[in-house]
């Protein structure tokens, strides 16, 4: 056999023995559902963070651009305070739960793990993720012939390549099991969308409890991966599930829940698909971008302020509100929407183009669903206000609420030049070194700007049990 | 679809639903709509032992009132 020939057969085997290794990390069973135990709500110390102030945070994606705005609000919130019981309490310190999508996840990722070592100038998350060529990482990892091989596999995907970008800049070997060992505030819920309900995925001990996987065998790096996980660019990130073997026992919210199709599908479609991972042949969940079935990650915040238990959502802020615990509650949504300026197709009579349609379908229902989303969590807070002054008027006894609703937006800035800029930054892992500087700097003047922000942080007078909403 | 819920009862004791604690006796407590099993914190001196209720169509000013009395002493 010639030389050629023989390096080509060690060749090809070494492919085909590359081929046959590359798969996707597996996710471990759960033994037993065990609620004292992994990532849950629950089981966060609250000693240097009172529940009497709820403090939820979301983080839209948007790729750099979300998780730079992210960065500014987080920077700003460090350096606030607010009067609790005469004491002053650190913003930050006081944060409950950080719900976060896409771009925002890698910020609210790295801070939960790391705390304020994120805010470091020129520290690890400035230097490997927010200020570099996070696309050139993901390119190079795709044009390696090395991976050529692998991605052959049909068990893994360019999502697996992004994950090991991500394992090897910002999160190293870091799991569930590190967030859960460190015990404290805030709860990180990093969405992600299962391509098969079309529902919200988040990482939380108790989403996986029915498909009886150990959160704390997941990494992190796979978490932000599946959250930011943007359809073609990358594969479906796959995990692997285990219904039926921990004895899981469904909560009785969920036969309650089953009966209501007609005075209350929302609830009911909740239980249905709580129902579904727990059915025997799922072995395996698909997921993709958080953004496909909520852009804000704003969802989470809405059933958490309509589910009266702990069982239907571990974090029930309406529970905390219906006992008494908490006295005040505040939801800043940091929004990284961008607007496509640049469309310029109503100036003349020919039809737009197939990239122009194809682009408004992508983007336009998740615009809008965003919109609504954000719509309906006003909304949902204004009818509390509402409820709370009827039942003043009547005597029936309500518990009264601080609410305060921050929006963190760039439809915010009232000069038109500004608000352009920031609304035409794309979509992108990768943003000029001034861009970054300049959405940091906005995020924080958006926030210090709103009214509501002001009143919280003592700088205007409140208006006890009343909606602060602007 | 907030609805609103009125647990009466002799005394401050705190309403449990499906099996877990959520509110508090004679205040008005949110709920989304739908069916609940509602039952009161230990101890067991109250009747009914457990309620099942659908909550809906309800106001702030007019809560679905589910009412438990006091036990008759044993003698």
């Amino acid at each position: 056999m010639s030389p050629l020939a023989k390096r080509s057969i060690m060749l090809l085997v070494s492919l085909t023995v590359l081929t046959g290794c590359a798969s996707f990390p597996e996710a471990e069973p759960l033994e037993r559902v065990d609620t004292g135990s992994g990532y849950r709500y629950a089981n966060l110390a609250g000693a240097d963070n009172s529940e009497n102030l709820f403090v939820i945070v979301s983080f839209s994606g948007g790729g750099t651009r979300a998780a730079a705005l992210a960065y500014g609000v987080l920077e700003t919130l460090r350096d606030s305070w607010v009067e609790m019981d005469g004491e002053p309490r650190n913003l930050l310190d006081e944060v409950d739960v950080i719900s976060s999508v896409s771009g925002g996840s890698f910020t609210a990722a790295y801070y939960g793990l790391h705390r304020d070592a994120i805010f470091e100038e020129g520290g690890r998350f400035q230097r490997e993720f927010l200020y570099r060529d996070v696309e050139s990482d993901l390119k190079r990892r795709l044009l390696s012939p090395y991976n050529w091989a692998r991605l052959a596999s049909p068990t893994f995907g360019r999502i697996e390549l992004a994950e090991e970008v991500y394992q090897e800049r910002l999160f190293d070997q870091a799991s569930f099991a590190d967030l859960a060992d460190d015990g404290r505030k805030p709860f990180l819920l990093i969405n992600a969308t299962d391509m098969d309900k079309g529902s919200q995925f988040t990482f939380v001990q108790s989403q996986l409890d029915p498909m009886c996987v150990d959160l704390d065998s997941i990494p992190l790096s796979r978490a932000v991966a599946a959250s930011s996980n943007f359809p073609i660019a990358f594969t479906p990130l796959t995990l692997n599930s285990y219904p039926g073997r921990c004895g899981y026992r469904e909560p009785p919210w969920v036969a309650n829940a089953l009966e209501g199709l007609n005075t209350n599908p929302r609830r009911y479609y909740r239980a249905r698909h709580w129902q579904r991972y727990q059915e025997p042949e799922r072995d395996y969940v698909h997921l993709l971008d958080g953004g496909i079935s909520d852009n804000i990650g704003l969802r989470p915040a809405l059933d958490a302020l309509r589910a009266p238990t702990l069982q239907e959502v571990e974090w029930s802020v309406l529970n905390k509100m219906n006992r008494e615990i908490v006295d005040k509650l505040v939801v800043i949504v940091v929004d990284a929407k961008s607007e496509d300026l640049a469309a310029d197709f109503d100036t003349s009579p020919r039809s737009p183009g197939p990239k122009q349609v194809i682009n408004t379908i992508a983007t336009t229902p998740l615009a809008n669903y965003s919109f609504d989303t954000v719509e309906l969590l006003r909304e949902t807070l204004r009818d509390r206000e509402d409820a709370q002054r009827l039942s003043l008027e009547a005597g029936t006894g309500m518990h009264q609420i601080d609410l305060y609703y921050i929006y963190v937006g760039f439809d915010q800035l009232e000069d038109d030049v500004e608000r352009a800029r920031f609304q035409r930054i794309p979509t992108r892992f990768h943003l000029p070194d001034e861009e970054v500087d300049a959405l940091r700097l906005i995020g924080a003047k958006l926030l210090k700007q709103s009214p509501c922000f002001q009143q919280l942080v003592g700088q205007r007078e409140g208006s006890g049990g009343r909606l602060c909403s602007h | 679809m907030a609805e609103y819920l009125k647990v009466v009862f002799p005394q401050r004791r705190e309403v449990w639903l499906d099996g877990e604690p959520a509110a508090w006796t004679q205040s008005v407590c949110q709920v989304d709509a739908g069916w609940y099993t509602v039952t009161l914190a230990p101890p067991q001196d109250f009747t009914p032992e457990c309620q099942r209720v659908e909550v809906i169509d309800t106001l702030p000013s007019a809560p679905l009132i589910v009412e438990f009395t006091l036990k008759e002493p044993g003698p």
